[in-house]
């Protein structure tokens, strides 16, 4: 017996050395999206640090960035949608998170309540398997992930890498890096925007929004049954809901089911922003990143918003300062940080001139186009310049396509427009002479340096525009982007 | 369901769970019941069959031993093994059949004939008939009384480790083990799960990843380099072996769990010296079949010489359309069949070779030579079993004989289909394989070996392995786990 008893206890305990060997394989092996999107949520739900919740599709991940809004307001907000999440995806995605925090509000936005595919495996339904693994793998098995998984697949054999992801991640063995092994350490590293993902490029297409008129949707849907529980959920549980949708070049349809979350929230007494329909959040030239998604312009202007209807709607507490909270100040000066530091030598002109109308306050720098540039046929581009500071000296010098040249000094723009006289300035970095002698050829001297004509360069005698960083009295970086068709080519010095 | 599956693995050890739990009396209802129910997940209403040839054979079985020593006791046998070899051939020969006959009539140029038949080849089929005539044989031939009990019999040609893909039994070893179950033991219990581990490293990590260099280069072999070409059908030579002894000790890895030993299928055959010891090292059941059911009986070496080598060349006809409906199949036997005729007739040739050169038949690099040469043999066999058609095994090995050795160097092998880690991880995994077999060849069993090591040396090594093949192995969404070769024989 005492035989048995000791093989009993040694097989456990090999089972358990297993057991405890196949976890940590499986946390290396894991793909880290999940983990980095959503493991500042775990950590700040342990605390319940999370006031609001915000669900919706990736217009939201790209859309509102809850640092920001921590920033601005001092609400805390987790920013839960998923990438190609639909009404049915997001109603789960708030059910596992809920397990771990009780938020005071849950922001939903109403894209795609179109949707009437029942099914996430359904061929129709269009979802890539890495977005929902993107949004579900952090959060482990339960109850709640079983029925999700029940609820959300048709078939049982497309459930299991949902739930047991390692079926999914263990080929990854031949992939893995450094990062993969941190994992284990906690030490990798994760989002720290609460689960948003901001961009920088800009959509320069010159897509306009067009208003259809559309009505409502005819039928419920799929996606209007899950708004529909989202909101009868979060009521039962006394959470209050704020049905939401966020910019983007909407089609008839889509405006449609704009108009149908509205009579829905109306329904059941929550409230809802329409941000398609309210006039001057977004500027569609150069808020966007492609047709659906806003770049940090748009993010930061919606979530500027939203902010303000919190602070003025409802009753949500401002935690900046207070304790517990380190993490939310530290990861919005951390944000800060970033922005400024990666502000210089962007290949993409449009992610450069983003980068500054964001930074420009902190920075010295100087622009200079050529005359007769084709640059000033692209809007897009004279826009992101306008939020610099440029003035109507721009708008004349892209009329006459003239030279134009701005210098920048936290704060102080002077521009100047044309071929002309000489021209002097006395910045923060020191005296710099500005003369415009042809289209082409024009000179820029810095400090007593009348030797060197910093515009002109051989090997770069034709850019379009020119781009100069200042710091100590000298040129920290030189870029020169080329329109070439409908493309900026990049060099730099 | 697959043994590559955690279903798979969650029903046998639910299995086995139950099994020892309950009384011995009546763990063979059990068995039964579990294997009844794995056949049924496999093969659904085809249960309907095994079922039938089961009773089929009870009834053969208790006639034949009814009427012993009677002439119609040879009818009753005849009959029945006519009627099982009539459900194998209705199953896995109508289509080869009618596929032949519409080529003869092609040839002929007559008109062709219309019939199409879809019938759905059963799993294990072709397993379990042989195992049910070997028992009626056996009953026959006074080896084995007549099994009295019927859930017993069932038990014996439905056991579900062995029922997909064998190994071959035989009555005379699993109906005394079925009556009388063995107790519990933890050696039985580690040294099966052991041989199932290294069944699912060689199936997992080596058999899949081969299948894919494999399958790439034998989808259209003209447009790969005559090396390349070469080093698939090598490549196959180690896919089929790995899959098979693979799925061989899964399956007797499951039975010795529960106290049941199976044949051993497999002893290192890729390391003889011979044809005819290649087939005695593999997939022993079926060769010891054949041998013991139709070469034998056939009248084996008894009849003079000649006899002796038609009777060869018939069991080795027999066998090549055993393992499949097609011709390419019936040539891989026949040429198997023409290796051993043709070693018996050059007998005197090589001897006589052997004595003018002086070589030491017992030394390393004449032992050597005689594996290369017999790899080789085999090598050019297995062109025909993977083959789709007897064209294409043609070209496969008219484009051997054109080298391309470059291909070892410039990065082919990483184009194959498999990334270039994955490429490295087989080649050390068959490295392994090698090395496992010449200590297996040498009677060092490394199982042996490693229960003698230090508790803890030995749990990083089980634990190491473990971890190994479950993230290493091909397996998960995507993964065809009916890709086992020998289960569509």
């Amino acid at each position: 017996m005492k035989k048995k008893i000791g093989l009993f206890i040694k097989t456990a305990i090999f089972l358990c050395l297993l057991g405890i060997c196949l976890f940590g394989c499986s946390l290396i092996i894991q793909r880290k999206s999940s983990y980095i999107k959503n493991e500042m949520y775990m950590q700040e739900s342990e605390k319940n640090n999370i006031d609001v919740f915000i669900l919706g599709s990736s217009h939201v991940i790209n859309g509102i960035n809850p640092i920001q809004l921590y920033e601005d307001t001092g609400i805390t907000a987790y920013n839960l949608g998923g990438y190609g999440s639909v009404l049915l995806s997001s109603y789960w995605q708030y059910r596992l998170a809920l397990a771990y925090n009780t938020p005071k509000l849950v922001i939903v936005d109403a894209y795609m309540l179109e949707n009437d595919i029942r099914y996430i495996d359904d061929p129709n339904a269009n979802v890539n398997s890495e977005e929902l693994h993107l949004n579900i793998d952090r959060f482990p098995l339960s109850r709640t992930k079983l029925a999700a998984m029940d609820d959300m697949f048709e078939h049982q054999e497309k459930k299991y890498p949902f739930l047991f992801d390692f079926m999914v991640y263990h080929d990854r063995w031949k992939e893995l890096e450094a990062d993969d092994f941190k994992r284990v350490t906690g030490t990798a590293e994760i989002n720290h925007l609460m689960g948003a993902d901001i961009n920088y490029e800009v959509l320069s297409s010159g897509l306009a929004y067009t208003d259809f008129g559309a009505g409502t949707l005819e039928n419920e849907t799929v996606g209007t049954t899950y708004l529909r529980r989202i909101i009868e959920d979060c009521q039962s549980r006394g959470i209050d809901v704020v049905v939401v949708t966020v910019p983007f070049l909407a089609m008839y349809e889509n405006q449609a089911a704009a108009h149908t979350a509205a009579n829905i929230a109306a329904e059941y007494g929550v409230a809802n922003i329409n941000m398609l329909e309210i006039p001057g959040i977004v500027d569609y030239d150069v808020d966007f990143m492609d047709a659906g998604h806003m770049n940090i312009m748009g993010a930061t202007k919606v979530t500027d918003y939203l902010g303000k209807w919190l602070s003025e709607n409802k009753d949500l507490p401002d935690h900046r300062n207070e304790a517990g909270y380190e993490n939310w100040q530290k990861f919005s000066e951390e944000f800060e940080a970033g922005i400024l530091n990666n502000s210089e030598g962007n290949e993409d002109l449009y992610s450069q001139l983003v980068y500054l109308n964001l930074t420009a306050k902190d920075k010295t720098f100087a622009i200079s186009i050529k005359g007769g540039s084709k640059i000033y046929a692209d809007t897009a581009l004279l826009k992101l310049l306008k939020g610099i500071g440029a003035t109507e000296q721009l708008d004349m010098a892209a009329e006459g396509k003239q030279p134009y040249f701005m210098i920048y000094d936290h704060g102080n723009v002077s521009e100047v427009c044309g071929i002309g006289e000489m021209a002097d300035f006395d910045t923060s970095q020191g005296h710099m002479q500005y003369e415009p002698a042809s289209d082409l050829y024009r000179v820029l001297f810095i400090g007593d340096d009348t030797e060197n004509n910093v515009l002109y360069s051989d090997a770069h005698p034709y850019v379009d525009m020119q781009l100069l960083f200042f710091d100590d009295g000298d040129i920290s970086s030189h870029q020169y982007y080329t329109l070439n068709y409908l493309e900026y080519e990049y060099a730099q010095e | 369901m697959q043994f590559v599956s955690l279903k798979f693995l969650c029903f046998l050890f639910a299995v086995i769970a139950v099994n020892f739990i309950l009384p011995k009396k009546i763990r063979y209802i059990w068995l039964l019941a579990a294997s009844f129910t794995f056949y049924f997940m496999a093969s659904d209403k085809l249960l309907i069959l095994l079922v039938a040839v089961t009773l089929i054979t009870y009834l053969s079985g208790r006639l034949i031993e009814k009427y012993k020593g009677e002439k119609k006791a040879k009818t009753v046998l005849v009959c029945s093994i006519v009627l099982l070899v009539g459900i194998l051939g209705y199953f896995k020969y109508t289509g080869f059949l009618l596929d032949t006959v519409k080529s003869i009539q092609g040839l002929l140029k007559l008109p062709e004939s219309e019939l199409v038949f879809d019938i759905l080849l059963p799993v294990g089929i072709s397993f379990y008939l042989f195992q049910a005539i070997g028992y009626l044989a056996d009953v026959y031939m006074g080896r084995i009384e007549a099994e009295k009990n019927y859930f017993m019999l069932a038990l014996f040609i439905s056991f579900f480790p062995q029922i997909t893909s064998g190994p071959i039994e035989r009555a005379g070893n699993m109906l005394p083990q079925y009556k009388a179950p063995a107790s519990f033991s933890y050696d039985a219990m580690r040294d099966g799960l052991l041989l199932m581990m290294w069944g699912y490293f060689q199936k997992m990590i080596l058999a899949d990843r081969l299948s894919v260099l494999v399958n790439t280069v034998y989808a259209s072999p003209k447009s790969f380099g005559g090396t390349t070409v070469f080093l698939a059908t090598v490549f196959y030579t180690f896919e089929i072996y790995c899959d098979f002894a693979g799925y061989s000790n899964i399956a007797v890895g499951s039975a010795r769990i529960m106290g049941i030993k199976l044949i051993n299928n497999f002893e290192h055959p890729y390391l003889t010296g011979s044809i005819a010891e290649f087939w005695r090292k593999w997939h022993i059941s079926l060769s010891t079949w054949l041998k013991d059911y139709i070469y034998i009986p056939l009248g084996g070496n008894r009849k003079g010489f000649t006899r002796k080598l038609i009777n060869i060349m018939i069991v080795f006809a027999v066998s090549g359309l055993w393992h499949g409906a097609a011709w390419t199949f019936v040539v891989w036997g026949l040429l198997h069949g023409l290796y051993q005729v043709i070693g018996i007739l050059l007998k005197p040739v090589r001897d006589k070779v052997v004595e003018i050169l002086h070589v030491d038949r017992e030394g390393f690099s004449h032992r050597l030579f005689k594996i290369v040469v017999t790899f080789l043999l085999v090598n050019l066999g297995w062109v025909f079993f993977r083959a789709d058609t007897f064209a294409k095994a043609m070209l496969v090995i008219k484009k051997s004989f054109s080298p391309t050795p470059w291909v070892l160097v410039d990065g082919t092998l990483f184009n194959l289909g498999l990334s270039e880690p994955d490429v490295r991880l087989l080649f050390m995994g068959l490295i392994l394989l090698i090395v496992v077999d010449i200590c297996n060849a040498k009677n060092i069993v490394v199982r042996d070996v490693l229960t003698k090591q230090s508790l803890p040396l030995r749990w990083l090594v089980y634990i190491c392995a473990v971890v190994f093949i479950v993230t290493c192995g091909i397996w998960g969404p995507g993964y065809d786990a009916a890709s086992f070769i020998y289960s569509s024989f």
